[in-house]
């Protein structure tokens, strides 16, 4: 496993969602991308072909995962199975990047399969805090943490989003995940200003960006995935860019899932504009 | 802690019963709360439906989508997950079918196979036995002979004739009939990386499962005997060292 970043590389860097029906290509083509981002659910498995294909992929290019259900804004206690399961999968694949969701799924040991809001009190930065000092001890490594798309919002909040990310970077030392089109999803779902949001966001605390594609068939936008990133949100990932300056960009695809050089096409564009935008020296 | 759990309780039993008020009165007043509240919750059902629509698509076909829909709906109300690694959800649906549609009572046993067929893919990795090994083993031996199998292996046995239906099914045809009451047994093993589902005759499937348990060669040549006298060992350990049933083999020193 020698393929991986330095963090004196300041190059743009672009990866895609790996899935199954890309193994072989990926394998046999080697294409041109920077990095591969897969569920670390989906490879919790004692063995079986998935695991092996990540394994040989792992030997061409660096790896990030991305977790879904740590819960780290549950009140019940961190899965301790969960977080082994997540261990074993960190000393196979060595990946460059560890991240999971500013959110919660689980309560009385049931796991409700979604990605839920949590209110921006007091009480909920020290559940959450708690629980990522928890995890990256567990693991030896720092987090990533991703804004989630949202649907609600709580008129009791005491923070900001952007706020209570900026907190918890600064008692846990975790680093965050940045989703442009969750950020821009939740702005139209709850009427906020986009820019706004990425103003009240600390420099050098992002080392990974999100861009996906959303549903905009009803009054709410939803998150899917499962669609060419749209124009306003590339507009925001550059203004991200033009702020934060160069930062690794995934392109995630989870539904309706096309040709592997579709994702490529997405990448090499959000590549374009890392190297159009994403000046660390002009960075503000 | 309090508050964020009372919230977090709302919230849950709000998305199982269906009652979001509960949960307005815990965050206050919200515009449009409950259209906001049915993405989450349409999000949970529909995320968990979709890992069992995968998964039993053969239990898809036979009940139809009005009926699959409304089954996982109750299941996934009945047992949530209780794992974020979905890989092991869905264990508990063959019991569910049992119970849901009594007048159906094969589809307790098909939907075992997609369940075994799933399960299995995910199991430890494992190395076939080499055929060799057995050449080199003295005939007089072999009577004692055991053999270890796959971590990934299920033994299926029926009352019903589970493979004309699961063959239709792999052809694609738009139909499929409902299996007769006539026994039936097959192997789903993953030696490697490939699964293969293998039926086998009623002797065969005795042997095989006789020696999974850990039986000698000569007792389970036996057992199968009693079932087809005609019963060939040669040609079924022929068969079993091809499709790679076997990663050990050792002398039992048992007697």
């Amino acid at each position: 496993m020698t393929h991986s970043f330095s963090s004196l590389d300041t190059s743009a860097k672009v990866g895609v969602s790996l899935k199954h029906c890309y193994y072989e290509e990926v394998l046999e083509d080697k294409p041109n991308i920077n990095f591969f981002e897969v569920h670390s659910e989906n490879y919790m498995s004692e063995g079986g072909s998935s695991l092996a294909w990540l394994e040989a992929i792992r030997e061409s290019y660096p790896i990030s995962l991305h977790g879904v259900s740590l819960s780290l804004g549950s009140t019940q206690d961190l899965n301790k199975v969960h977080l082994k399961k997540l261990k074993n999968l960190i000393q196979k694949i060595d990946p460059f990047l560890v991240s999971d969701h500013l959110s919660w799924s689980i309560i009385n040991g049931i796991y409700l399969n979604d990605l839920l809001p949590i209110p921006y009190t007091k009480e909920s930065l020290k559940v959450m805090s708690d629980h990522i000092r928890e995890a990256q001890d567990f693991l030896s490594r720092p987090l990533l943490i991703e804004n989630p798309s949202s649907y609600l919002y709580f008129p009791k909040n005491e923070f900001s989003e952007p706020q209570f990310l900026t907190e918890l970077v600064k008692k846990t030392g975790c680093k965050l995940l940045l989703d442009v089109n969750n950020i821009y999803v939740s702005s139209h779902n709850n009427q906020f200003d986009p820019n706004a949001y990425l103003e009240e966001l600390p420099l050098n605390c992002i080392e990974e960006i999100h861009l996906a594609g959303h549903n905009r068939d009803h009054k709410f936008y939803i998150d899917n995935h499962g669609c060419h990133v749209q124009e306003e949100v590339w507009e925001l990932y550059k203004k991200t860019l033009k702020r934060f300056g160069r930062i690794s960009t995934l392109i995630e695809w989870d539904d309706h899932i096309p040709e592997l050089n579709v994702l490529l096409e997405e990448a090499e564009k959000a590549r374009k504009y890392q190297i159009e935008y994403g000046n660390y020296e002009t960075a503000a | 802690m309090k508050q964020l759990h009372k919230y977090q309780e709302s919230f849950y039993k709000a998305i199982f019963t269906n009652k979001p008020p509960l949960l307005q009165d815990a965050i206050g007043e919200v515009e449009e709360f409950n259209e906001r509240f049915n993405i989450y919750s349409n999000n949970v059902f529909s995320s968990l439906k979709n890992v069992l629509k995968d998964d039993f698509p053969l239990c898809r076909k036979i009940l139809g989508e009005q009926k699959f829909n409304q089954v996982t709906f109750e299941f996934v109300r009945n047992f949530p997950p209780e794992s974020g690694c979905l890989l092991a959800y869905g264990q508990k649906f063959s019991r569910f079918l049992e119970v849901f549609f009594p007048a159906l009572p094969y589809l307790k046993d098909i939907s075992q196979l997609e369940w075994a067929k799933k399960e299995i893919y995910y199991r430890e990795d494992s190395i076939p036995l080499d055929p060799q090994i057995i050449s080199t083993t003295p005939e007089d031996k072999y009577e004692a002979l055991t053999f270890k199998f796959p971590e990934a292996t299920f033994f299926s046995e029926s009352s019903f004739s589970l493979q004309e239906i699961w063959e239709d099914f792999e052809k694609e045809k738009e139909k499929v009939k409902a299996p007769k009451t006539i026994p039936s047994y097959s192997l789903i093993i993953r030696p490697r990386f490939q699964v293969k589902h293998d039926w086998l005759k009623a002797e065969e499937f005795c042997f095989l499962k006789k020696l999974y348990e850990g039986k000698p060669l000569g007792e389970a040549f036996e057992k199968a005997t009693h079932i087809n006298p005609d019963f060939n060992l040669s040609e079924t350990l022929g068969i079993a060292l091809t499709r790679e049933y076997f990663t050990r083999v050792e002398v039992s020193h048992e007697n």
